[in-house]
C-alpha cells in the first residue's frame, strides 16, 4: 500500500518536472553529477565495485524516471585506492566541478576521516554507504555534511559483543587495524564489553600489509580467550585468520566486522581452510535476509544489469543495497527540495518522508541530529558457506 | 771381474750428459715464457682493478635499493598512509632508528603520491637543486627503481606500493659516494675522476686527495687502465716498479729450482743403478739358499722382482722339486694304517707289536690296553677261531668302549706266518641302538590308543606291526592281522568319499586326522579318528603309522547338533516367509477397506453418517500407519529393507514435507520454524522414501507431543567424504523425556512410559524404525531432552554427490506438482488385470471417467488383448493371480503373445507386498512401473496420466 502511494507520489512530482522546468527562464539541461570516492584498484575493490553498482542501479532508475528536475544525471568514478592522501586530492579535484550533488564514499573509514575537512571546506554533500567509524558522522563540523546508510562503529560493537556473548563466550581477543577505524572499533568494543559483562583479555593490533601475526597469534592463544573479534580489512583479515589457523589445531572463534567481507578474503584464505574455521561476519544486508519488494526489485534489476547470479552469491552486497538506498533516497530529497543547492539537499534529506528502502523501511531515515540511518537492531550476523557465500545465521 | 766397471757406473755415464743439456734449454724456456706473462699480468690487473671498483658501486647500489625497498614494504611505512592521525607516534621513532648505509651522512624521506614530504630525516639543506626533483617521475609515475651518481652525490629511490598501486616513494641521498665503497686491498690506486677532472673518490688520498683537480699528464710514466662509466671516469694507476715488483722473486726460485732438477736427476740415475745391481745379488742369494736346504719349498722372492729374474727363479725351484718327490711314498704308507678307522696292531710271533696304528695307540692310552692284554686276546682268538666283543672303561673319564676283535695271520713275502695282525672294531654305537629299539617296543605295546604300521612300498600296503591295544578294540590277533592289507577294518558302511580323501594324502605323502566308521572282526560297526603320519627314508615314504581311537560318542553327539542348526535355519526361513505372505495378506484387505471407505466418502451422506465415516477413516489410516510400522520393523529384522540410491530433488522434497506440518502445526497453534542450508545443492543421490520417513516421524512425534510453543527443524548439507552429509535437527517445546528414559528411547516398544502410550497412541515403533533406517542410509540419530521442556533429535544420513550434468528429476508420485497435472488427463483405455473383487470395484471407481475392462487373470488378460478391436493405453496388472500371475503375463505380452500391437504397451503393476525384491521382479518381467497397495485415488491417476500419455506422445 506504501509502495503504491510513494509511487504515485513520483509519478506526480515527475510528472510535474516538465512544467516546473517550463516556469524557469533558462532552462539548463547540462546533466547533474553524482562522484564515488572508493577504492577501485589497491585492497578493496570488490566493496568499491558494489558501492558502483548501487549507484548505478539507483542513477538509472532515476533516469528513467526522467532526471532530477528535468536534468539527466551522469556518475564520476574517482580512485582513491584505500590512500587518504588520494582520498583528498580526490575531494578537491571534484570541488571544482560544477553541477555536482553529492560524493557517494567507499569502505575505508581513514579515507573518510581525513576528506572530513575539505568536504566541509568546500562545502561537498558527502554520503556514506560503507566506512563505518563513528567520528566520521559525529565530527566536529555544523552543518554536517554527512549522511550514512551503514554500520555505526559504536552500535556494531554492541552487536558483535551481544554476538559472542550468545555464543558462551566469556573472555575474548580483539584484532583491530592500526588506523583510525580500529581505534574508533577500539572505543565501542570496549564500552559494549563493559555493559555486557564481556571480559576483553587482550587487544593486538595489525598494520596494512602486515604479513605475519604470528607472535600476536600465540600470545592470543596463550591468553586462554573463547573468541576473537576482528576488525580489518580483508587482507590483513587473512593474515590474521591464517596465523591464528597456524598456532593451534583447534582454532579459536572469530567474530569479524565487515571489513574482510569488502575484498577477496574469502580467495586469500582458501575454501579448505575457510571450511574448518568458525567465522560470523556482522551484515546490514543480504537478499536472501531483506525480502521486501524494493529488495527484490534490486535483485532483477542487478541480474539484468549486471547478468545472472544467485541471492547468495552477490559480492559485497551491503556496498550495493546501501549505496542504492542513499542515491534512492538523495533523488527523493533533490526533487522535495527543487533544487541542487547543498543547504536545501541536506535540509530535504533531514527531513525526508518514511520510505521503502531494500534495506529497510526508514522512519524517516535522517533527522537534523541524526545522519545515521541503521542502527543495532538493523545488523545482523553471517557466516560463509560451502562456496564462500556470505549467509545470513537464522534467527 | 774388478776390472770390470760396475752397472751402476757405467749407467751414470751414459746417462748424465743428456739429462743436463735436456734440463738448460727446458730453464731458457721457461724464463721467457714468466716475462711474457707477467706483462700481461700487469694489464689484466689494473683492468680488474677497474671493473671490481664498478662492481662494488653496482653492489652497494643494489644493496641499498634492496634495503630501502624492504622499508618500503614495511608495514608500518604503508601504514602510516593510511594512519594520518596517529602516524606521527611511530613513524618518527622508526626513522630515528634506522640505518641504512656505511653513509654517515645519508638524508632520508618518505613522500606520499603526489611527491609531498611525509616524514625526512637529515634531508633540508642537503639536496643540491639538480637533484630534488630528478627522481620523482621514474619512481612515482612509472613505479620502478631509480639512482643517479652525481658530482654532487648519489641519490636512491624506490616506490612504495599499497596492493598494487604506488602510493608514495622513499628515497635515500648521500652526499659522499666513497661512503658507499667498500674499498680493496690492492697494489694500485683506484679514482673516481668527474667530467670536470676532479676527484671524487680515492683509494690513495695521500697521494691523491678527493675534491682535488687530477691531470693525467703527470702520471704519463704510470701504468694505467680508464673506463668511463655513468659519465664519470673510473681509473686504476701503479708506478711501473710497482708493478712488476710481483715477478722479480720468481729469478731466485727459478735458479733454486734448475739446481734442484739437476740433484734429483743425479741421484735418481745413481738409485736406478743401485737398485738394478741390488736386485740381482737377491736372486743369486736366494737360489744359493734353498740349493742348501733341498727341501721343496720355493725360493723366497722379492715383491718386486723384475719378469726375467723371476723366470729363471722358477726354472731353479721346478728342478728342485723334482729331487724331492721320491721320498714321499714312504711316508704315505704310514699315513694310510694312521687313517684306518678300525684298531690295527701287528704282532711278531714273540708276542712283541710290530707295527700299530694311531687309533689303536689313542685306544692304548685311554682303555690301558698293553702288550700282554693283546697277548690274551690273540692267543683266544687263535684258539676259538671267532670273534671277541671286549669292553673298556676310560681311566680318566665315565666312558665306555665296546670292541669287537678278529684275528688275522701277518704272513712273509715267502708265506710263512711270521706273526698275526690284530684288528679291533668300535661297536658300542650299535649296542645302544639295540637297547633303544627293545625300549620303544614295550612302549607302544603297552600304549592305550590303537597303533598300526603299513608298508607303503607295497601296492597292497601290507600291515607290518600292530600293537596289543590294537588286538583289544578291534578283535584281530597280531597274527591274523599281520601281513593284511590296509583296509582290513573298512566295511560297506564306511564313508567313501573320506576314503578317498585318505588315500590321496597317502598318495602325496601327507599326515591326515579323519574319523571314520570302522567294523571290528565281530561285524560290530564303531567311529575312529585315525592320525596318520608318514614315515619317510630319505625322501622317500615308505610307511605309514596309524593311530586310531574310539569316538562314537562324539561322533553322535556332533550329528545331532548339526541337525538341530538345520531345523533352526529352516524356522528362519519359514518366518521369512511368513513375513512375505503377511505383507501381501494384510495389505489386501486394508486396501479393500481403505478404498471402499474413500468410495463411500465421495456419496451423498447424512452428518451423522460422514461423521462415522470420518471415525472409520481416521482409524483406517491409523491402522495403516501401524501396519507399516510392523512391516517395515520386521523387514529391517529380517535383513529386507533396500536403501535406493537414486536421483531426487533434496530441497522440493523438504519444502513438501514442511508444507505438510505447517498445516499440521496452525491446526494446534503451534509456531513450525525452518533453517535450510543447503547451499547451491539440491540434487543429491539417495533414498527420499526413507529420508521423508525419517523426518516425518520425528516432525509427527514433535507435531504430537507438543501442545504449546514451537517445533524448530534445521537442515544443513555438509562435505564428508566425497559425499554429503545431512544433518538434521527436529527441536520441540513438546511433553520431553524423562532423563532415565533418554537412553532407551530408541529401543523396540519404547515410548516415554505406559500413560504416553494411552495419551497419545502409538505402536512405539517409530523411534526405532527411524534410528535403523538413519543407520542404514549411513548416519545415526541422537536425542537430548529434558522433561517438560522439550526435546531435540539430531540426525544425519549419507546422500551421494549428484554428477553436475544430471537433469532435475521430478519427484514422480511424491510432488505436488505431480498430482496437480493429473486434472488434465484425456480418458484412456486401460485393461484391469486383478482377480480380487473389491480390488477390482474400487481401481475402477477411482478410474472413473477412465474407460477400464476387466481380466481376473493373466491367461483371460492375453485373451482379451487379442480379441479386442479396441487397442489397450495402459495395462493395470495384479501381482500375484490364480492360473497365471501378472509377472508370467507379462512376459508373454512382451514377448508377442498378445500381438503386435501391445509389444510396448505401458504395463504398471499392483503389488501388495512392498518386499525387498518385488520392484526388482516387476522390472525384471518388463513391466513399466509399479504402485503398491493400498493406494489411494491420487496415485492410480497419476500413474495413469504419466502412463496413457507416453505412449500417445
Amino acid at each position: 500500500m506504501r509502495v503504491q502511494t510513494i509511487f504515485i507520489l513520483w509519478l506526480i512530482i515527475v510528472g510535474m518536472a516538465p512544467f516546473s522546468g517550463q516556469v524557469h527562464a533558462k532552462p539548463d539541461d547540462t546533466p547533474l553529477l553524482i562522484a564515488i570516492d572508493a577504492d577501485f584498484s589497491t585492497v578493496a575493490v570488490e566493496g568499491g565495485n558494489a558501492i558502483a553498482r548501487g549507484v548505478e542501479l539507483a542513477v538509472a532508475d532515476i533516469n528513467k524516471a526522467g532526471g532530477l528536475m528535468g536534468r539527466q544525471v551522469q556518475i564520476v568514478h574517482k580512485d582513491h585506492r584505500g590512500n587518504p592522501a588520494r582520498g583528498v586530492a580526490n575531494i578537491k579535484k571534484l570541488a571544482e566541478l560544477d553541477n555536482l550533488i553529492a560524493v557517494v564514499g567507499g569502505i575505508h573509514t581513514p579515507v573518510a576521516i581525513a576528506e572530513l575537512p575539505y568536504i566541509h571546506r568546500h562545502n561537498i554533500l558527502y554520503l556514506g554507504p560503507w566506512a563505518a567509524g563513528t567520528p566520521l558522522v559525529e565530527n566536529d563540523f555544523s552543518p554536517n555534511n554527512v549522511f550514512r546508510v551503514s554500520i555505526r562503529d559504536s552500535e556494531a560493537g554492541s552487536v558483535l559483543i551481544k554476538h559472542a556473548k550468545a555464543q558462551g563466550y566469556k573472555t575474548v581477543a580483539l584484532v583491530l587495524e592500526r588506523t583510525g577505524w580500529g581505534r574508533s572499533n577500539l572505543t565501542s568494543l570496549k564500552a559494549a564489553a563493559a555493559q555486557q559483562g564481556v571480559n576483553i583479555q587482550k587487544v593486538t593490533w595489525i598494520n596494512w600489509h602486515q604479513t605475519n601475526f604470528s607472535a600476536d597469534a600465540q600470545s592470543i592463544q596463550q591468553a586462554k580467550v573463547d573468541a576473537v573479534i576482528l576488525v580489518t580489512n580483508a587482507p590483513e583479515g587473512a593474515v590474521a585468520i591464517n596465523a591464528l589457523y597456524q598456532t593451534s589445531e583447534k582454532p579459536l572463534p572469530v567474530i569479524a566486522h565487515w571489513g574482510i567481507g569488502s575484498g577477496n578474503f574469502v580467495k586469500l584464505i582458501g575454501m579448505d581452510m575457510l571450511a574448518k574455521l568458525d567465522i560470523s561476519v556482522i551484515q546490514t544486508f543480504s537478499f536472501l535476509y531483506q525480502n521486501n519488494p524494493v529488495a527484490a526489485k534490486l535483485f532483477k534489476d542487478y541480474q539484468q544489469a549486471y547478468g545472472e547470479t544467485s541471492k547468495d552469491s552477490v559480492s559485497a552486497v551491503v556496498g550495493t543495497a546501501h549505496a542504492y538506498d542513499l542515491v534512492s533516497m538523495l533523488a527523493i530529497a533533490v526533487r522535495q527540495a527543487e533544487s541542487i543547492e547543498l543547504n536545501k539537499v541536506r535540509h530535504a534529506l533531514e527531513n525526508l518522508p518514511p520510505i521503502n528502502g531494500a534495506v529497510k523501511r526508514y522512519m524517516p531515515a535522517f533527522t537534523q541530529s541524526r545522519h545515521d540511518a541503521l542502527w543495532a537492531d538493523d545488523y545482523f550476523m553471517a557466516q560463509f558457506d560451502n562456496n564462500g557465500n556470505l549467509i545470513p545465521i537464522t534467527r | 771381474m774388478s776390472a770390470r766397471p760396475s752397472l751402476a757406473s757405467t749407467l751414470q755415464r751414459t746417462l748424465l750428459p743428456k739429462l743436463l743439456a735436456a734440463l738448460f734449454i727446458i730453464s731458457l724456456l721457461i724464463c721467457f715464457a714468466v716475462v711474457y706473462f707477467a706483462q700481461q699480468q700487469v694489464s689484466s690487473n689494473q683492468q680488474h682493478h677497474v671493473e671490481n671498483l664498478r662492481a662494488d658501486i653496482d653492489f652497494s647500489i643494489r644493496d641499498t635499493l634492496l634495503l630501502l625497498e624492504s622499508i618500503a614494504g614495511n608495514d608500518l611505512v604503508v601504514n602510516s598512509f593510511i594512519d594520518i592521525e596517529q602516524r606521527d607516534n611511530y613513524l618518527l621513532l622508526f626513522f630515528r632508528t634506522l640505518r641504512l648505509s656505511r653513509a654517515t651522512d645519508a638524508s632520508l624521506a618518505l613522500f606520499d603520491f603526489a611527491g609531498e614530504e611525509v616524514i625526512s630525516k637529515n634531508w633540508h639543506g642537503q639536496l643540491p637543486d639538480g637533484l630534488a626533483a630528478l627522481w620523482q617521475p621514474a619512481t612515482l609515475e612509472e613505479g620502478k627503481r631509480f639512482w643517479r651518481i652525481h658530482e654532487n652525490g648519489i641519490i636512491v629511490a624506490v616506490p612504495v606500493y599499497i596492493g598494487s598501486s604506488v602510493e608514495g616513494a622513499l628515497v635515500l641521498y648521500v652526499r659522499d659516494i666513497g661512503q658507499l665503497i667498500n674499498p680493496r686491498e690492492n697494489s694500485a690506486t683506484q679514482l673516481i675522476v668527474s667530467g670536470t677532472n676532479e676527484i671524487l673518490y680515492s683509494t690513495a688520498p695521500q697521494t691523491f686527495a678527493p675534491h682535488t683537480s687530477f691531470t693525467l699528464a703527470e702520471y704519463s710514466h704510470w701504468t694505467r687502465y680508464a673506463r668511463q662509466w655513468q659519465g664519470l671516469t673510473l681509473y686504476s694507476l701503479s708506478p711501473f716498479t710497482q708493478a712488476y715488483e710481483a715477478v722479480l722473486w720468481l729469478i731466485p726460485v727459478l735458479l733454486i729450482s734448475i739446481i734442484a732438477t739437476i740433484l734429483v736427476s743425479l741421484h735418481a740415475v745413481n738409485r736406478a743403478a743401485g737398485l738394478t745391481a741390488t736386485t740381482l745379488q737377491t736372486l743369486y742369494e736366494s737360489i744359493l739358499a734353498s740349493m742348501q736346504q733341498k727341501s721343496a719349498a720355493r725360493s723366497l722372492a722379492p715383491s718386486d722382482e723384475p719378469a726375467e729374474l723371476a723366470d729363471i727363479r722358477e726354472a731353479f725351484d721346478n728342478l728342485t722339486v723334482n729331487l724331492l718327490t721320491i721320498t714321499l711314498s714312504n711316508r704315505q704308507f704310514a699315513n694310510v694304517i694312521d687313517s684306518l678307522e678300525e684298531l690295527l696292531v701287528v704282532l711278531n710271533n714273540e708276542g712283541h707289536v710290530v707295527i700299530s696304528n694311531h687309533r689303536y695307540e689313542r685306544a692304548a692310552a685311554h682303555y690301558g690296553l698293553d702288550a700282554q692284554e693283546l697277548q690274551r686276546i690273540a692267543s683266544f682268538l687263535n684258539d676259538t677261531g671267532t670273534t671277541l666283543d671286549a669292553t673298556y672303561t676310560d681311566a680318566a673319564a665315565p666312558r665306555q668302549i665296546t670292541v669287537k676283535w678278529t684275528l688275522l695271520p701277518f704272513i712273509s713275502d715267502n708265506k710263512e706266518v711270521i706273526g698275526s695282525v690284530l684288528v679291533g672294531n668300535d661297536v658300542s654305537q650299535q649296542r645302544d641302538l639295540e637297547s633303544r629299539n627293545r625300549l620303544m617296543t614295550h612302549a607302544m605295546e603297552s600304549a592305550t590308543v590303537a597303533i598300526a604300521i603299513a608298508d607303503t612300498t607295497r601296492s597292497t600296503m601290507p600291515i607290518v606291526y600292530i600293537n596289543n591295544y590294537f588286538s583289544q578294540l578291534s578283535g584281530f590277533s597280531s597274527k591274523e592281522a599281520l601281513g593284511q592289507p590296509a583296509n582290513l577294518l573298512i566295511g560297506e558302511n564306511t564313508d567313501s568319499a573320506t576314503l578317498r580323501t585318505i588315500y590321496d594324502k597317502v598318495k602325496a605323502g601327507e599326515s591326515l586326522d579323519e574319523t571314520l566308521l570302522l567294523y571290528k572282526k565281530t561285524g560290530h560297526v564303531f567311529y575312529a579318528r585315525l592320525v596318520m603320519t608318514p614315515v619317510r627314508s630319505d625322501t622317500k615314504v615308505t610307511h605309514y603309522v596309524v593311530f586310531f581311537q574310539d569316538v562314537t560318542e562324539q561322533e553322535k553327539t556332533r550329528e545331532y547338533l548339526e541337525d538341530a542348526r538345520h531345523r533352526a535355519e529352516e524356522s528362519a526361513r519359514l518366518k521369512s516367509s511368513f513375513l512375505a505372505s503377511m505383507s501381501h495378506e494384510v495389505r489386501t484387505p486394508l486396501h479393500g477397506i481403505s478404498g471402499t471407505l474413500q468410495l463411500l466418502d465421495e456419496t451423498a451422506l447424512d452428518d451423522k453418517q460422514r461423521r462415522y465415516l470420518n471415525l472409520s477413516l481416521q482409524s483406517m489410516h491409523n491402522l495403516q500407519h501401524i501396519v507399516d510400522d510392523i512391516l517395515d520393523f520386521s523387514k529391517i529384522e529380517a535383513g529386507q529393507l533396500n536403501i535406493e540410491r537414486a536421483p531426487f530433488n533434496l530441497r522440493l522434497l523438504l519444502e513438501t514435507i514442511f508444507e505438510q506440518y505447517q498445516t499440521n502445526c496452525d491446526q494446534k497453534g503451534i509456531e513450525l520454524t525452518i533453517s535450510l542450508n543447503l547451499g547451491e545443492t539440491s540434487i543429491v543421490i539417495g533414498d527420499a522414501v526413507r529420508l521423508r520417513q525419517i523426518l516425518g516421524n520425528l516432525l509427527s512425534n514433535a507435531v504430537k507431543f507438543t501442545q504449546s510453543g514451537y517445533v524448530e527443524v534445521s537442515i544443513a548439507l555438509r562435505h564428508h567424504n566425497q559425499k554429503w552429509r545431512l544433518e538434521g535437527c527436529v527441536k520441540d517445546t513438546g511433553i520431553g523425556i524423562a532423563p532415565e528414559k533418554v537412553s532407551r528411547i530408541f529401543e523396540v516398544f519404547t515410548q516415554e512410559d505406559d500413560t504416553t502410550t494411552r495419551r497419545f497412541g502409538g505402536t512405539g515403533l517409530g523411534l526405532a524404525i527411524t534410528r535403523q533406517l538413519c543407520q542404514l542410509c549411513g548416519g545415526d540419530i541422537q536425542v537430548t531432552s529434558r522433561k517438560g521442556e522439550g526435546s531435540s533429535f539430531s540426525f544425519t544420513i549419507q546422500l551421494g554427490k549428484a554428477p553436475k550434468d544430471l537433469p532435475h528429476p521430478t519427484l514422480a508420485a511424491h510432488s505436488p506438482t505431480a498430482i496437480s497435472k493429473v486434472k488434465n488427463y484425456t480418458a484412456a483405455r486401460i485393461l484391469l488385470v486383478e482377480d480380487n473383487e473389491i480390488n477390482q470395484l474400487i481401481a475402477r471407481e477411482n478410474l472413473n471417467g477412465h474407460k477400464v475392462l476387466t481380466a481376473i487373470n493373466g491367461k483371460e488378460a492375453i485373451s482379451a488383448l487379442m480379441q479386442m478391436k479396441i487397442t489397450f493405453d495402459v495395462i493395470l496388472m495384479d501381482c500375484h493371480m490364480p492360473e497365471m500371475d501378472g509377472f508370467e503375463a507379462t512376459r508373454r505380452i512382451r514377448q508377442g503373445e498378445a500381438g503386435e500391437r501391445y509389444l510396448n504397451v505401458p504395463i504398471v503393476a499392483l503389488t501388495a507386498n512392498a518386499m525387498k525384491g518385488d520392484r526388482e521382479a516387476c522390472e525384471a518381467a518388463g513391466m513399466n512401473d509399479y504402485i503398491s497397495k493400498p493406494f489411494t485415488a491420487t496415485d492410480l491417476q497419476t500413474v495413469i496420466s504419466r502412463w496413457a500419455n507416453a505412449n500417445k506422445t
